[in-house]
């Protein structure tokens, strides 16, 4: 295995974190009724995506393709705006990503990313719920009991990824602190 | 020995047409915010599906998603306007939305072919994109079954990984070390090969419109 990824094999890397991220909401569908616990697999695969590889879209790609996936798989709630439930905790994380460099070698880099990504799952939430046009009473306290559980579950999902770059670092596969001297 | 010619491929814009309908529909049952609407809305959909022929069955089976979630938002709505027939109306109105919008994705998942898929996908996105989508696509049973016999082997060697476990700190850092180390280096190393095997054999190649590498 070669250390040095290709572009093409970024690319693929990055279609293996979407296409994991969905087949694995399809496997490991808990039945928990807890709002937000699938945040734990999004924010996992989405940040482990921005610090393999290195570039400043890697979450977003990742998050665009896994909601191009859900859309034409017909998973989720929400139909055509499932892709922003993806895309917008994906953008929050690339933008944080570029706000805290070094993010990945620390627990709290790592931990804030995870709630810059439930925070960003809570506003696509919030937006659907404005579409269908609920009232804004209910639809504060919807977005409240959801975005709790999304935070918490994505923030968990997050603290998974030091101990897995920690590893991945030791062995020299982080070609992103390599190249940046970071 | 003679070579019969391969037939046609068949044209390609039925299945363009169902994916933007699905897409449409599910954008009409979103705004969709009187009755009226939402009934025009329905209809349209039972169109669709009965125009895609989608099986019945995983149709009827997602209308057990609707009851969980129309009581989550009908407690929402009680708990914040108080009890009245318009408040049960409006609660049933936005959960009937959100689970309508899902439908024309289920109807969609089940009258697409993946070959028509894949063609579409090669029409529609930039060609790596399309490629590493489709291999993503086709690579994803085999990533998922490597996943499981790391995860039997880990268990095998005395990993804590059992849905018990979880409920502990040992079993999440178990998870991290043990299962998902593992699992991301095998990604790398797939996806290292797969494009190291794709650009051997002349990726991204010239002619503009083939389904790389079925066509190359």
């Amino acid at each position: 295995m070669t250390h040095d990824q290709t572009a093409l094999g970024h690319a693929l890397f990055l279609g293996f974190c979407a296409v994991l991220l969905v087949s694995s909401k399809i496997l490991f569908r808990w039945h928990l009724h807890i709002p937000g616990h699938s945040m734990l697999i999004v924010s996992f695969f989405l940040l482990l995506g921005r610090a393999v590889v290195p570039s400043k879209t890697a979450a977003g790609t990742v998050g665009l393709w896994a909601g191009l996936m859900v859309v034409v798989l017909g998973l989720g709630k929400g139909g055509p705006l499932q892709i922003i439930k993806y895309l917008l905790p994906a953008l929050g994380v690339d933008l944080g990503a570029l706000l805290i460099p070094g993010w990945a070698r620390h627990i709290w880099g790592c931990a804030l990313l995870g709630i810059v990504a439930g925070l960003g799952k809570t506003g696509a939430d919030i937006f659907v719920d404005w579409v269908v046009g609920m009232d804004p009473g209910v639809l504060f306290l919807h977005a409240t009991a959801k975005g709790v559980g999304a935070v918490v579950f994505s923030l968990l999902g997050a603290l998974l990824l030091p101990p897995v770059l920690s590893r991945l670092r030791a062995h020299g596969l982080l070609q992103e602190e390599r190249a940046t001297g970071d | 020995m003679s070579h019969s010619p391969a037939p046609p491929l068949p044209p390609l814009w039925p299945t363009a047409l169902k994916l933007f309908s699905a897409i449409a529909l599910a954008a009409l049952a979103l705004l969709s915010r009187t009755w009226p609407l939402l009934l025009v809305s329905a209809c349209l959909i039972a169109a669709f599906a009965l125009m895609c022929r989608t099986p019945c069955r995983p149709l009827v089976r997602k209308v057990w998603i609707f009851l969980p979630q129309f009581s989550f938002i009908l407690g929402l709505y009680l708990l914040r306007l108080g009890p009245g027939w318009n408040i049960f109306l409006e609660a049933l109105r936005v959960s009937l939305q959100i689970w309508l919008a899902f439908m024309p994705g289920i109807v969609l998942y089940h009258s697409l072919s993946w070959a028509q898929s894949r063609r579409l996908a090669y029409t529609l996105l930039p060609r790596q994109t399309a490629f590493v989508l489709c291999t993503a696509v086709i690579s994803a049973p085999l990533l998922v079954r490597e996943f499981q016999d790391i995860y039997q082997v880990q268990i095998l060697r005395g990993a804590r990984l059992t849905p018990r476990d979880f409920l502990l700190p040992a079993g999440w850092r178990d998870m991290a070390q043990s299962l998902l180390f593992p699992a991301v280096v095998q990604c790398l190393k797939t996806s290292s090969e797969i494009a190291q095997a794709a650009q051997l054999r002349g990726f991204p190649g010239q002619t503009k419109g083939e389904i790389w590498p079925y066509d190359a």
